[in-house]
């Protein structure tokens, strides 16, 4: 318990601080209140998105997209690396597409995309889901590819057939890895999701973002990161925490 | 009651090279000898001399050479569980328990397949341990957990390549008890690559002298003594003593 608690205080000092010395900047009438609002107005802002309801609205719009955006990517890319990670010629066919995909941000694809899908729902999945397939494709490939070949030379000595040796044997050791891939795909893709919709869209937390520019609403704008960061560390935290619950043989 | 199978083991002639773009490396050079029925041999010899080799080529994983290692009479071509193999490394999966780890591949049917596992566990003295993970057991136990999962597929005959050398003086002393213990049950034929030559003189019937480069054979020697063996005995000082000698010319001028 004191331990954890020593943990929290490490982490938090330094937001902490930071908060105490703009807020006494702000008092002071050292900054802007437009270019930039004291921790307190942004507090203030934050209660009235969420007293008036917009913040849940755009959130769970937000959420969704990443849901079914990751859905698919890791559908997609767990497939792809699959079939790759067993057959040579499947991954010279994928290997250069995906290649080609990751080459190109993010970013460059959305105008494409938004010409293609509009600026609904369907784009910023598609574009989540590029976003995901990515890291996804290239972690599971990768572990497969990595098996120890010391493992591999046991499964002959024990004369494994062929569906044990890939069940028992190679999807467990590339497990690990494949999970990492996931983990970095989440947060791309809640990166990807506030971009797509600030790109393009009249609903989400990106456009969220946009409107209170727009207004210069900086207070709001502040709230808005604030709850989008929150957000993605609790999406790294829980695949962390299921990650330690999978993964506990591998614990020393 | 042939509950464990021991096979005879037959090596003519074997040579073997390794070839590489720049070079050929002929790393085992015309060796023979034939381990019988139940019997337990250990191989020693300067480090690099081909003793993996010589075991990969038994196991069937290192394939593509001259003369002949017969199991029973047959050619061995590729690997098999006929010929159970104990690595340095203990080779347990990680992400499997002990008792997964035995069963692995195993089509026996689940209540029969328990049974054998628990016989097996107590055998090698890891009863109660079959549901932990191998991180949770220390080296020896891994090893003899190894040495199950060689044991529980019934082999004609059991490879070790260096079975305790990752393990601590003491527990390898403990371990060297153990596997003379499983061996008297089981009398199936052994044959162990080992650095330690007090360990050979514990547990053979007949330990294989290799000299290095090429790797050839350069003595054979019988070990008369009854089981279980006194270390402090004079005809185990004698026998150690000797083999120390013949290790010793056949790796010249190295240090061991
Ligand atoms: N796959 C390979 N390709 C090329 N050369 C090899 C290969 N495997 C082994 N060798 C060579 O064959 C020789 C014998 O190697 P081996 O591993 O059998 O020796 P060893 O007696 O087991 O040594 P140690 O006591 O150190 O374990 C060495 O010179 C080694 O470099
Ligand atoms: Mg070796």
């Amino acid at each position: 318990m004191k331990k954890l608690i020593i943990k929290y205080f490490n982490m938090l000092i330094v937001p902490v601080i930071l908060v105490i010395i703009w807020q006494c900047l702000s008092n002071a009438g050292l900054i802007y209140d437009v270019i930039l609002p004291s921790p307190i107005k942004c507090w203030y802002a934050f209660v009235e998105i969420v007293k008036n309801g917009s913040l849940k609205v755009d959130l769970l719009v937000s959420l969704k997209r990443v849901l079914f955006g990751c859905l698919w990517g890791v559908g997609i890319g767990f497939t792809l690396g699959l079939l790759s990670g067993f057959s040579r010629v499947v991954e010279r066919i994928v290997d250069p597409i995906i290649n080609i995909l990751r080459q190109i941000a993010i970013y460059a694809w959305i105008p494409l995309i938004i010409l293609w899908f509009g600026i609904g729902d369907t784009s910023k999945v598609i574009i989540i889901a590029k976003a995901v397939l990515v890291p996804v494709y290239i972690n599971t490939l990768g572990g497969i590819r990595d098996i120890n070949t010391q493992y591999i030379e046991l499964s002959k000595v024990l004369e494994l057939d062929k569906w044990t040796f890939l069940s028992k044997i190679v999807f467990p050791s590339a497990a690990p890895v494949i999970f990492s891939g996931l983990r970095l795909s989440v947060s791309a893709a809640w990166t990807s999701v506030v971009a797509a919709e600030m790109l393009g869209g009249l609903t989400g937390l990106g456009y969220a973002l946009l409107n209170a520019k727009d207004y210069l609403k900086s207070d709001r704008l502040i709230a808005l990161m604030a709850v989008i960061a929150v957000i993605g560390i609790l999406f790294d935290n829980i695949l962390l925490l299921l990650q330690k619950q999978i993964f506990k043989w591998k614990e020393a | 009651m042939a509950e464990y199978a021991s096979g005879i083991l037959e090596i003519k002639n074997v040579s073997k090279v390794f070839r590489t773009k720049e070079k050929e490396v002929k790393a085992i050079d015309g060796v023979s000898f034939t381990v019988n029925r139940g019997e337990f041999i250990s191989i020693i010899g300067p480090s690099g001399c081909g003793k993996t080799t010589l075991l990969r080529l038994i196991m069937g994983i290192e394939k593509d050479y001259e003369g002949d290692i017969l199991l029973n009479g047959k050619r061995i071509e590729k690997p098999g569980i006929d010929r159970g193999v104990v690595f340095q490394d203990h080779r347990l999966l990680p992400w499997l328990t002990i008792e997964q780890n035995l069963a692995l591949g195993l089509k026996t049917n689940k209540k029969q397949l328990n049974m054998e596992i628990e016989n097996m566990l107590k055998k090698v003295d890891l009863t109660g341990f079959g549901k932990s993970y191998p991180r949770q057991v220390s080296g020896g136990m891994s090893q003899r957990a190894s040495i199950a999962r060689a044991l529980i597929r019934k082999p004609e005959i059991l490879l070790l390549d260096e079975p305790l050398g990752a393990l601590d003086a003491l527990t390898r002393f403990n371990m060297q008890g153990e596997l003379e213990k499983i061996w008297l049950y089981n009398k199936t034929t052994m044959i162990m690559v080992t650095h330690d030559i007090e360990e050979a003189v514990y547990l053979s019937d007949r330990i294989v002298v290799l000299d290095s480069r090429p790797c050839k054979v350069s003595r054979i020697f019988k070990i008369n003594l009854p089981h279980p063996r006194d270390r402090r005995s004079k005809e185990f000082e004698e026998y150690r003593t000797n083999v120390v000698a013949a290790f010793r010319d056949s790796v010249g001028d190295y240090v061991i």
